[in-house]
């Protein structure tokens, strides 16, 4: 992990937990490794309760793991931080977006809960859910508890929400249960009492509130050892899938994209991420009259084989059972779409010949400098420039063949590579800077303009309040001209400035989460490196520790 | 190779008047007619064999005198060791005039050069080439050549490729390609407005090609492909109408230029072994169609941090940070 994942993902946990203990222990825990309590304590000069109460928080958020000591026999729990959990802070908003897109408000608020918490039972989460969808003043018949229970059993059913159960024997660590299709999921079904207590609840809401409240024990809901969480994986897959259509859609038309859409969709009860199962063309015959679109067998027909040739070849044609059977490779689909960054990312930064040196050298293998020159059409100085930089960036590889057995430079061939690997892990590590510049900027200007800030949204509360007392415009004028027209205009250009950051940001986490998925796939075809030698030790080492 | 050995020869006045009736220019005459019927050269036993009558010191001599004349070669064998050989010398090819000039040394030096300059063709020889050949040093060579160059015999030619290079070759012949670069480059420098130009016309052909297959077929997706495809061939003829290099280009440089093209993402290329009505195509010919991106530009390159020259330098806590880049501050209106 660089210096630019750690830097982000620090800012990323100061963001959410704006209280510095939790920020220090997990540094403190990242640069140790994993940790008994006791030592913690030790090291870190805060008090063990604040520290035990971060511990706990940032479990509850799998930013620490906990295992046990297995070494020594004894009950101990060691706690180590993870760096990668702690980055898919930045693809928060995305899957609330999703769960929106996908599930409506309902589903949207139970994922925005259970992000901001962790874990939760669904019986805490049902009841918040509620509360605050009542408080935002949505309709309590349309938005009912039992509307927003079926959004929940979609979820889990959708592989959205994953179950965790305790270990009676190892109380201290939490087990994710692996859903797999005949182990079907179970909700629990919440006690009578439990039922009850929570629509006397909703029905006391609707009325006036009550001047006496009664007594009432809070009831068992019958699900106290089931905690739930949000299963991100299975969120990365279907943002994957939206960029997969996008590509389509821009490289054929809409109606491709529609059809790869219904196929990824019919691919998800198993979801596998290397390849999907197959499908035939008569269930995606089906699926598409069934969405509304009006396309016959023939055009369908033609447009699996023009979906077929192309992106990479990613939808392959296996067999002709069903009139055909295709299944989509995610690693072909994920390594062009990556390249397609990748080749953007020179375009602008280099200029297109640059790119066509970079596309040249990944068709032929590997060239000299010469041969370079000679086959791109460029001008041998700009080729050599180009070709220069994009080595320092780390998109090509280099490599020596000597025709003595010394390496005499004069007498050696040196040979250019496309390394897409190594390229896509300096890109990555662009993409992170890049955030954390734009989450710093964001933090400077705030603090610069705090006062303003700060005037601005007394305004705005005074005003708020004001219209809720059906307060004239005449008074609604003179706070609006408290702020003077000239800090009108600043907090206006500081609003879009703020949105475009913000905009840039989430941009960027596209482009990041495809390069990590890439990554993770491609982990197994890494390229092969030299086994002797320090660096070898080193990566044998940084193996082991993570 | 040819070289001169100056054989030493007693003056044997007796032996002369013994043979007495011998006819030297004769015995030239003789020998030169059988080096004609022996192309590839007499070796000295063959001369023995036939001039039993002559004595060796008369051969020699002979052979000195044809050898000075320039009628024959004097060659070592390379199938025995230690033989010589003596060949016809081809008097159509050395003009008279190299005869005259500086003695005989030089003659043979430059008729040696110009020999090897002539067998390299259209390709010619480097300077250095004809030293390991010749084993000349650098100053005679230096001379040999200027001396021939301002006879026009001979020509140097600047190679494209390495500025300093020169070859010799005969002052009739064209140039290879190799040397002068071929359609791309003219006068040793290469042409990039010229490529450029003709990159640009080519996709924007392909591109009208797509947008009429579009036109055409809306709704079928097959057909929009297959008829959006253009082949090398019928492109060459396009540009070749159009007029814009002053040369006509061929199938092989619009493929080069095409090729660019498949490097920039604009194109792609198949390959059909169709064999269309049209008689002088191969059996092989090869498509291009013009493609849309996959990704109009990619978010990276969306915000300044991107395409900023001075990334590797930007740290929290120096002199360049985001707090107060100037490229975010343009970007964010600041």
């Amino acid at each position: 992990m660089t210096t630019h994942h750690i830097g982000l993902a620090f800012a990323l946990i100061g963001d959410l937990f704006p209280d510095g203990t939790s920020k220090e222990v997990a540094s403190y825990l990242n640069r140790k490794g994993p940790l008994p309590f006791g030592a913690i304590v030790r090291e870190v000069n805060l008090s063990a309760v604040n520290i035990a109460r971060s511990i706990a928080t940032l479990a509850m958020h799998d930013l620490i793991e906990c295992s046990s000591d297995n070494r020594s026999d004894s009950k101990r729990v060691l706690y180590a931080f993870s760096l990668q959990r702690a980055l898919y802070i930045l693809h928060y908003a995305k899957c609330i977006h999703c769960a929106r897109q996908l599930y409506g408000f309902d589903g949207e608020l139970i994922i925005e809960e259970l992000l901001l918490n962790g874990k939760q039972r669904m019986s805490t989460l049902l009841i918040k859910v509620y509360e605050r969808l009542i408080k935002a003043g949505k309709d309590p018949t349309v938005h009912s508890l039992q509307s927003i229970k079926e959004t929940f059993k979609s979820l889990v059913s959708a592989h959205f929400l994953q179950r965790i159960l305790i270990d009676e024997t190892k109380p201290h660590i939490p087990i994710t249960i692996e859903e797999t299709s005949t182990n079907l999921v179970q909700i629990p079904e919440l006690t009578p009492e439990g039922w009850k207590y929570l629509i006397s609840n909703q029905q006391e809401e609707s009325s006036e509130p009550a001047a006496k409240k009664i007594k009432v024990p809070t009831p068992t809901f019958g699900d106290e050892k089931i905690f739930w969480k949000v299963n991100f994986q299975r969120f990365f897959a279907h943002l994957r899938d939206q960029e997969l259509i996008h590509a389509f859609t821009s490289r054929i038309d809409s109606n491709a994209g529609e059809i790869v859409r219904t196929m990824l969709r019919l691919a998800e009860i198993k979801p596998n991420p290397e390849r999907t199962i197959s499908i035939s063309f008569i269930e995606i015959a089906k699926t598409i009259s069934a969405a509304g679109l009006q396309l016959t067998d023939e055009t369908l027909q033609k447009y699996m084989n023009v979906i077929t040739s192309d992106v990479n070849n990613c939808i392959i044609k296996i067999g002709d059972q069903g009139r055909g059977t295709y299944e989509v490779d995610f690693q072909k689909a994920l390594s062009g779409l990556t390249k397609a960054h990748i080749q953007s990312f020179l375009r602008e930064r280099y200029g297109s010949n640059a790119l066509r040196i970079y596309n040249m050298l990944e068709e032929r293998g590997c060239l000299s400098q010469k041969q370079i020159e000679d086959m791109a059409m460029i001008n041998a100085k700009e080729a050599q420039q180009y070709v220069y930089s994009m080595f320092i960036d780390g998109m090509l590889s280099l490599e020596e063949l000597s025709k003595a057995n010394d390496f005499n430079p004069t007498r050696t061939f040196y040979f250019f590579r496309v390394n897409l690997y190594n390229g896509v892990l300096s890109l990555l590590d662009h993409s992170y800077k890049t955030m954390s510049n734009l989450m710093q900027r964001h933090q400077f200007e705030k603090e610069r303009h705090r006062k303003l800030i700060d005037k601005r949204d007394k305004v705005e509360a005074i005003i708020h309040s004001l219209r809720e007392q059906n307060a004239d415009d005449e008074q609604i004028k003179e706070v609006e001209d408290i702020l003077s027209p000239i800090e009108k205009e600043q907090i206006q250009k500081l609003d879009a400035a703020f949105r475009k950051i913000e905009l840039a940001q989430l941009q960027l986490t596209e482009t990041i989460l495809l390069l990590e998925m890439f990554l993770s796939i491609s982990k197994s075809v890494a390229p092969a490196q030299k086994k002797t030698g320090g660096r070898a030790v080193a990566a044998k080492l940084l193996e082991t520790r993570s | 190779m040819a070289s001169s050995h100056a054989k030493s020869e007693p003056m044997d006045t007796s032996t002369s008047l013994e043979t007495s009736d011998f006819n030297p220019v004769n015995l030239e005459s003789d020998i030169i007619q059988l080096c004609l019927q022996f192309p590839n050269g007499v070796t000295d036993k063959i001369l023995e064999n036939s001039f039993r009558n002559v004595t060796i010191q008369q051969r020699v001599s002979a052979l000195n005198r044809l050898l000075s004349l320039n009628k024959i070669d004097l060659l070592k064998s390379s199938t025995e060791q230690g033989t010589f050989l003596y060949r016809i010398r081809d008097t159509t090819n050395v003009s008279g005039s190299s005869i005259t000039i500086g003695g005989g040394a030089t003659d043979q030096m430059e008729r040696v050069v110009y020999q090897l300059v002539k067998e390299s063709g259209t390709l010619g020889i480097w300077m250095r080439d004809i030293r390991t050949k010749t084993k000349l040093s650098q100053t005679i060579l230096n001379k040999t050549l200027k001396s021939l160059e301002s006879k026009k015999l001979i020509k140097a030619v600047k190679s494209v490729h390495a500025s300093k290079k020169k070859v010799y070759m005969l002052y009739e012949m064209t140039p290879d390609p190799s040397i002068t670069g071929g359609t791309w480059y003219s006068d040793h420098e290469f042409e990039a407005e010229f490529v450029r130009v003709l990159n640009e016309q080519c996709a924007r052909l392909l591109d009208e090609q797509l947008e009429e297959s579009i036109r055409k077929f809306p709704n079928d997706p097959f057909l929009r492909r297959t008829s959006s495809f253009m082949s090398s061939t019928d492109l060459v003829k396009l540009i070749n109408e159009m007029g814009i290099a002053t040369v006509s280009l061929t199938v092989q440089d619009i493929e080069s230029i095409l090729y660019t093209l498949i490097c920039d993402g604009k194109i792609e290329k198949t390959t059909v072994a169709a064999s269309t009505t049209n008689t002088d195509n191969g059996t092989k010919q090869n498509l291009y169609r013009s493609v849309k991106f996959m990704l109009e530009s990619s978010p990276v390159v969306r915000n300044p941090c991107g395409i900023c020259p001075v990334f590797k330098d930007c740290h929290d806590d120096g002199l360049i940070t985001p707090e107060t880049c100037i490229y975010l501050n343009k970007w964010l209106d600041f």
